[in-house]
């Protein structure tokens, strides 16, 4: 499994402890969609994209100073950390009717 | 929720009356014998995938309305959308040619060749990020920029404005299809993409088929349909009822045009374009977005080679597919059932 980090995250006490509250959710992408089409998450927290198509998925935003550009073949899952608050737009740049809101509080 | 319009042709009865019933049986499609009832059965799974929509549909922001639609039509063929007063929308989207020009490069203001092919405009309601780039998010934000393009249209929107309001005609018309909106960029695009909308592919043989009548195309063709869903992995993004998916690929183009590339740094986006839908395909000739391939036969031999060039950007699905002339010709046979024959497109009075 590969993990991106799309924001540095601070060090310190204080992202530390941020980071050991911090939640992973799953978003499968399967026939095409995302498993939802809007997510909320908490500042800190992580997302585990999971290709279980049968086609190559390119996860893609520059959306809210978020910079993310990961290609996912199929059974391929990359883990993204929201560490900035916000809303992001994810798209698939192949499939581009994949479209993922994260909102982050 | 988008607003929708029933389809309003005879036509589309079938669709309706093909709700709540299986698909029938398929028979006398491939060899018979053994392993025959399994195929029959793989085939029926295959075409519920491809169940045509009943209805159009359209976004709240820009609802249907019989008035806008005749705005849009009247907008759509109007020459003074143009800085010569020669072209209009419909000049390269003829509806007498499947909404193409059936030329390998469009040809802009005072006839230059442009870079890419016309793409038809047949079925846009359901589609998202317009052109062969993607460049544009919606209909509504697609539909002025090849009027104000100077390479294409080349007429200023403001010139157009202008034009428009000193028309009284035109000035009813969008009171009536907009009231109180007036006359602006917003709403000549509104009325353009709400007609574009409306321009959607008729029954086709390949239809019949998928809503029961086994005789509507042929043995060949079911086939091809069959090798289409299956080893020559066509419906990857040809899928759904459109035969698109909306997505972009490098399917290995031998030229030089970035196309989405230019608007997403992306490596997969190098040399990729959209995927344009198969509906009413055999009548769009040549193909690609360069017009680089002139009969559909060259198309499956660019597939079935793997792309004319590959480069780092070519898509993962693209490989070479081993077809046989045979499975060539079915495939052919299949995609030539995608054609419907449509009622020729009544053209509007224009204000003088």
């Amino acid at each position: 499994m590969k993990k991106v980090t799309v924001f540095l995250i601070a060090v310190g006490f204080a992202a530390a402890a941020a980071l050991a509250l911090a939640n992973q959710h799953t978003i499968v992408q399967k026939g095409k969609q995302f498993s939802q089409v809007s997510l909320s998450v908490g500042q800190g927290d992580s997302v585990l994209f999971k290709n279980d198509d049968k086609v190559a998925h390119n996860l893609f935003t520059t959306s809210n100073g978020y910079s993310l550009n990961e290609v996912q073949k199929p059974g391929d899952s990359s883990t993204v950390v929201f560490d900035k608050k916000g809303t992001v737009v994810i798209r698939c740049a192949i499939h581009p009717k994949m479209k993922l809101t994260v909102k982050v509080d | 929720m988008g607003s929708k319009i029933r389809f309003f042709r005879w036509e589309y009865l079938w669709v309706s009356l093909a709700v709540g019933i299986a698909a029938a049986p398929i028979s006398a499609w491939g060899s018979g014998g053994a392993g025959k009832a399994d195929l029959d059965g793989q085939l029926n799974e295959l075409i519920r995938q491809y169940q045509r929509p009943q209805t159009i549909p359209f976004p709240e922001s820009n609802s249907y309305t019989p008035e806008r639609e005749l705005l849009g039509r009247t907008l759509f063929f109007d020459p003074r959308l143009s800085g010569s007063g020669l072209m209009s929308c419909a000049t390269c989207h003829n509806p007498a040619m499947a909404w193409g020009d059936g030329l390998p490069r469009a040809l802009g203001d005072g006839m230059k060749a442009l870079d890419r092919r016309t793409p038809t405009i047949l079925n846009l309601a359901w589609s998202e990020l317009l052109f062969w780039d993607g460049r544009a998010d919606s209909l509504e934000e697609q539909a002025l920029k090849p009027i104000e393009s100077e390479e294409e249209m080349n007429l200023p929107l403001s010139r157009m404005l202008e034009i428009l309001r000193t028309l009284p005609g035109y000035v009813q018309l969008f009171q009536e299809a907009y009231p109180g909106e007036g006359i602006n960029e917003e709403t000549v695009a509104k009325a353009i993409a709400a007609y574009e909308r409306t321009i959607v592919s008729g029954m086709a043989p390949f239809d019949r088929w998928v809503q029961g009548d086994d005789a509507a195309v042929s043995p060949a063709a079911k086939r091809g349909f069959y090798l289409f869903n299956t080893k020559a992995a066509c419906a990857s993004c040809h899928s759904g009822w459109r035969f698109t998916d909306d997505s972009f690929h490098d399917i290995g183009v031998a030229d030089d045009d970035k196309g989405r590339g230019q608007h997403i740094p992306v490596e997969l986006m190098q040399h990729a374009f959209k995927t344009p839908t198969l509906r009413n395909v055999d009548e769009r000739y040549p193909y690609m977005h360069d017009g680089s391939e002139e009969t559909l036969l060259d198309v499956i031999e660019l597939y079935d080679r793997g792309g004319r060039i590959h480069r780092s950007s070519r898509s993962f699905q693209i490989r070479q597919l081993q077809l046989s002339e045979s499975e060539k010709s079915d495939l052919l046979a299949f995609l030539e059932t995608l054609t419907s024959k449509d009622k020729p497109v009544q053209l509007p009075a224009l204000p003088r």
